[in-house]
């Protein structure tokens, strides 16, 4: 990309056409790799196993590590001293002033909300990375082929007519389609490259079973997907090869295959029928699209794993749920999927599993139950009642409600319709609360006046009052960070447009706008919250022990937070034992969790993105809650200095202890003013006997119809995590859920072992929290 | 080739090897002793004379102008380094025009910029212990050449 821009672009041409010349030029010149017996050709990137660097988006990052990176303590990643220096003389430098993060701030002149963001303790936006996050519409390219789709833009293009002739905004579209047909071409140019070289080692290889393979690959890539696919194997082969090209254009964060079990299905139920391929061949083939869905992973700098940690490149799958017209989804192919889940037990795909309780059956969720019993983690369940309706809510139509996928972690999308770029902004929630006790400053970030000078806490006479001052800081930061979040979207919109990933949605083509511009049939952005638990239990806290109870003054709960309640013990342990809870059936704490839903749901809403689309709050955390919380002094709720804070939507570790109450306080949140779904983290000490499993089914089953969005699960006890953390070298392959995603435990860093090890573990016959290791007290947040 | 071998010349000439050596042992003693804004101006030196004798390490400067200033929040350092014509320059003063401007919270942060092989910008940026005012790449650019030369003069520590 790098070497066509700098020395071949004709920097005269619209940049979306110059950008499309890039990616052809990529993907024609991208090496043909068929690094094992794979069923399915190409790579992501030049390895077996990569991280493609972007330097245009993020890829900078990296730079001051180049000589390290491949020793780092935290998940190492190898770069030869060749490759390093490439990047350090050759790529870096071109990349200067032009990646999206350097012209925003030249553009914007430095904004307060670009310093504010990189501060990185406030807010993040993920929008320097451009596209991601997100359910391209596979079904197009499968179904139509590249050659489909560039007839469809050709058809357009020349519709408008000689260029010399349009308007301004109809030259755009016409450059839009003349972009979507170079881009696509080069599709059919890396297809055509993988069909030479499979075509090259089958004639030399000796092992008959492989050189068939090669073959089949070699035919299938000499067509697909260029051309429509006929069978189950070149729709898969599609699927798969528009993936990595896919990645040539936007970064890979993830660009999720949506509902796979959904669009397969009728070449699966073809080939099945005509008798082409048997079961055992179509879990044989689902089983190489997952571990190929693992051969990349992000290029993060060490900090990264603090954040971020663990996560791979997070494309998400979904199966199940119900078809646009509100029938069961459920298929023979979603049962494949599900078995080739359980028997890999992979990190990637992030395996999502949607339950509708009024139509599903019993059968699938308890099939489902069994695979997570089974991996111990995945796949996550999603439930379709609430999910449909709180995107019908946002103005989604039925029919494509019903047809939702996730994308990376746990978000909510229409599938192949709507560009939600559901993690454009993580909000650190606990930074307002904070600048509500410190009148707009933090004790991070010294004397600097954040935001505005709200009321003295010392002087409040009302809960209320506080949490005025907690909306205004709140408001403050959430204005800031969809500032830079929009501000981000404009500089993308002019520099780096993306027509390839355009040209595999709905909407764009007829609209004759790329994504960027909003060409999707449905826009949005979101944001992601961190801290949210404690953030409720502090406000609970400041209401009852400060002004119901009046057992202690505002200035002395500040002073012991300050102290990290050093020598304030009373205070501390009455916050601890007597302050309510979320996660617990306190009117106190059920009525402030979700005031906090409807403050968020309330500001976000009211603003729009650069595409025209409104903002969605979610609540899931990736490893953000263990990093952040390190950097954090105490808060009001009794939790010390540098703890972690709590995942997701997850109530704070060992605050709850009667499992009933914890999942009744989650479900009771409105699902409606939360559009882009939550990450609940639930641990259970062991689902192994029958009576545990039908309870496990059951409590889903119950807590989806109280109104919960989502779950997920690590089925292991504190003993088990204990011996993980302490000799890793005996758990080299235990998965776990971390928020949203899942991880290799061996990958995270220690505070976020401690995290996982610390959260509450349930027993689920008695439905009570298990017993707590004395000796690890000290990772409790609040002990 | 015949300007390879002149430079070798005027750095034989100039005494550059020994001076890179005798400087790469006052900034190895002085991170081991108390932080003071010393370490960052012996850094630049080595690095500008690195850059001079090292025909690799100079490989960093082609086609690069770039102003780098430092401060710190507890006071000025008035250390600067400008980059051009493949040549880094030094200056105990403040300048204007810079392209970054790199404010440590303290002299232990500049160390910690200076010999810590894993610690990356980012973490410091986390840390709060640095902040920048200016263009982020050229800092990460400094972080590259600063890393590269503490592994190669066998400072850094991981």
């Amino acid at each position: 990309m790098t070497t066509y821009l700098r020395d071949m672009a004709d920097d005269r041409e619209a940049p979306i056409v110059r950008y499309a010349k890039a990616v052809r030029h990529f993907l024609g010149n991208k090496r043909p790799l068929f690094p094992d017996e794979s069923l399915l050709p190409g790579t992501t990137t030049s390895k077996v196993f990569g991280a493609p660097v972007y330097p245009e988006l993020t890829g900078m990052l990296i730079w001051p590590e180049l000589d390290t990176i491949s020793n780092r303590k935290d998940n190492p990643q190898y770069l030869s001293p060749k490759d390093a220096a490439i990047l350090a003389h050759n790529v870096f430098p071109y990349w200067m002033e032009r990646n999206i993060l350097e012209r925003t701030r030249k553009e914007y002149h430095d904004p307060r909300c670009l310093k504010l963001f990189e501060k990185l303790v406030f807010f993040i936006t993920s929008k320097p990375g451009a596209v991601s996050h997100t359910i391209p519409w596979y079904e197009q390219i499968i179904t139509y082929g590249t050659e489909g789709i560039m007839a469809q833009a050709q058809n357009r293009q020349e519709r408008l007519g000689a260029k010399d002739n349009l308007t301004a905004e109809q030259k755009a579209q016409f450059d839009f389609y003349e972009a979507v047909q170079i881009a696509l071409d080069g599709v059919g140019a890396y297809s055509r490259n993988l069909a030479q070289q499979a075509k090259v080692l089958a004639a030399t290889e000796r092992d008959l079973k492989q050189k068939d393979n090669l073959l089949e690959m070699a035919r299938i890539c000499s067509t697909i997907p260029m051309k429509p696919a006929t069978g189950f194997r070149e729709a898969l082969t599609a699927l798969w090869i528009a993936q990595i090209a896919v990645h040539a254009e936007n970064i890979n964060m993830a660009i999720s295959p949506g509902r796979v079990d959904q669009y397969l299905y009728p070449y699966y139920q073809k080939d099945i029928a005509s008798g082409v391929l048997s079961r055992k061949d179509a879990l044989e083939l689902v089983g190489c699209f997952w571990l190929k869905l693992n051969d990349n992973t992000n290029l993060v700098p060490n900090t990264a794993e603090k954040l971020f940690g663990g996560a791979g490149s997070v494309p998400a799958v979904t199966l199940g749920g119900i078809t646009p017209e509100g029938t069961d989804a459920v298929n023979d192919l979603t049962w494949l999927f599900l078995r080739a889940t359980e028997l890999l037990k992979l990190r990637d795909p992030n395996v999502n599993a949607r339950y509708h309780h009024e139509v599903n059956s019993d059968a699938y969720l308890e099939r489902v139950s069994e695979v997570i019993a089974e991996t111990r983690a995945i796949p996550a369940f999603h439930n379709d009642v609430t999910a449909i309706r709180t995107l019908e809510k946002q103005g989604i139509e039925t029919a494509d409600a019903r047809d939702f996928a996730i994308i990376g972690c746990v978000e909510l999308g229409s599938a192949g319709r709507a560009y939600d770029m559901p993690a454009a902004i993580i909000m650190n929630l606990v930074a307002p609360l904070e600048m509500a006790l410190y009148q707009g400053k933090r004790p991070i970030t010294k004397d600097e006046q954040i935001g505005p000078v709200t009321a003295n806490p010392n002087e409040m006479t009302s809960f209320e009052q506080f949490f005025d001052s907690f909306k205004t800081q709140l408001k403050f930061v959430i204005d800031e960070a969809v500032t830079l979040n929009n501000s981000f979207g404009r500089i993308h919109q002019e520099t780096m447009p993306p027509a390839l990933l355009s040209a595999l949605f709905d909407g764009p083509i007829a609209n004759g706008r790329d994504l960027s511009r909003g060409g999707a049939k449905y826009n949005s952005s979101g944001a992601t919250h961190v801290g949210f638990a404690d953030v409720v239990d502090s406000l609970n806290a400041i209401e009852q022990v400060v002004f119901i109870d009046k057992k202690f003054t505002f200035n002395e709960l500040i002073n012991g937070i300050r102290n990290n309640f050093e020598k304030e013990k009373e205070l501390h342990a009455y916050l601890v034992n007597r302050a309510p809870k979320y996660g617990t059936s306190h009117p106190v704490a059920k009525k402030n969790a979700q005031q906090l839903i409807s403050l968020l749901f309330q500001l976000y809403q009211e603003h729009t993105n650069y595409r025209g689309g409104r903002y969605r709050p979610a609540f899931w955390t990736m490893t953000n809650h263990s990093g952040l919380g390190k950097l954090t002094g105490a808060l009001p709720n009794g939790r010390k200095a540098g703890r972690n804070f709590s995942s997701g939507i997850t109530p704070v570790s060992q605050a709850t202890v009667e499992l009933a109450d914890c999942l009744d306080a989650v479900a009771a949140l409105n699902s409606d003013e939360i559009p882009g779904n939550v990450a609940f983290n639930l641990k259970y000490t062991q689902v192994k006997t029958p009576e545990e499993s039908k309870e496990f089914s059951a409590l889903v089953k119950t807590y989806f119809q109280k109104g919960g969005m989502q779950v997920q699960f690590n089925i292991m006890n504190y003993e088990m995590l204990i011996r993980a953390m302490e000799h890793p070298e005996d758990s080299m392959n235990l998965l776990v859920r971390v928020s949203g995603y899942s991880a290799w435990f061996n990958d995270l860093t220690r505070a976020m072992k401690e995290e996982i090890v610390a959260r509450t573990a349930y027993d689920i016959i008695d439905r009570r929290a298990a017993k707590y290791p004395a000796e690890y007290t000290g990772l409790i947040p609040c002990s | 080739m015949l300007a390879r071998f002149m430079e070798d010349i005027v750095n034989i000439i100039l005494i550059r090897h020994f001076r890179l050596k005798r400087l790469a042992t006052k900034l190895k003693n002085h991170v081991g002793g108390e932080a003071t804004e010393e370490g960052l101006k012996l850094l630049l030196r080595c690095m500008a004379l690195a850059l001079c004798v090292d025909n690799e390490y100079r490989k960093n400067l082609k086609d690069f102008n770039g102003r780098y200033l430092f401060t710190t929040k507890k006071g000025p350092v008035n250390v600067a380094a400008t980059c051009a014509n493949n040549k880094m320059s030094v200056y105990e003063k403040s300048i204007s025009d810079f392209d970054v401007r790199v404010d440590f919270s303290d002299y232990k942060a500049i160390i910690d910029f200076l010999i810590q092989a894993d610690v990356d910008i980012i973490d410091q940026m986390l840390n709060q212990k640095l902040s920048f005012f200016g263009n982020l790449n050229y800092l990460y650019k400094l972080g590259y050449m600063t890393r590269h030369l503490m592994l190669k003069l066998g400072i850094a520590v991981s």
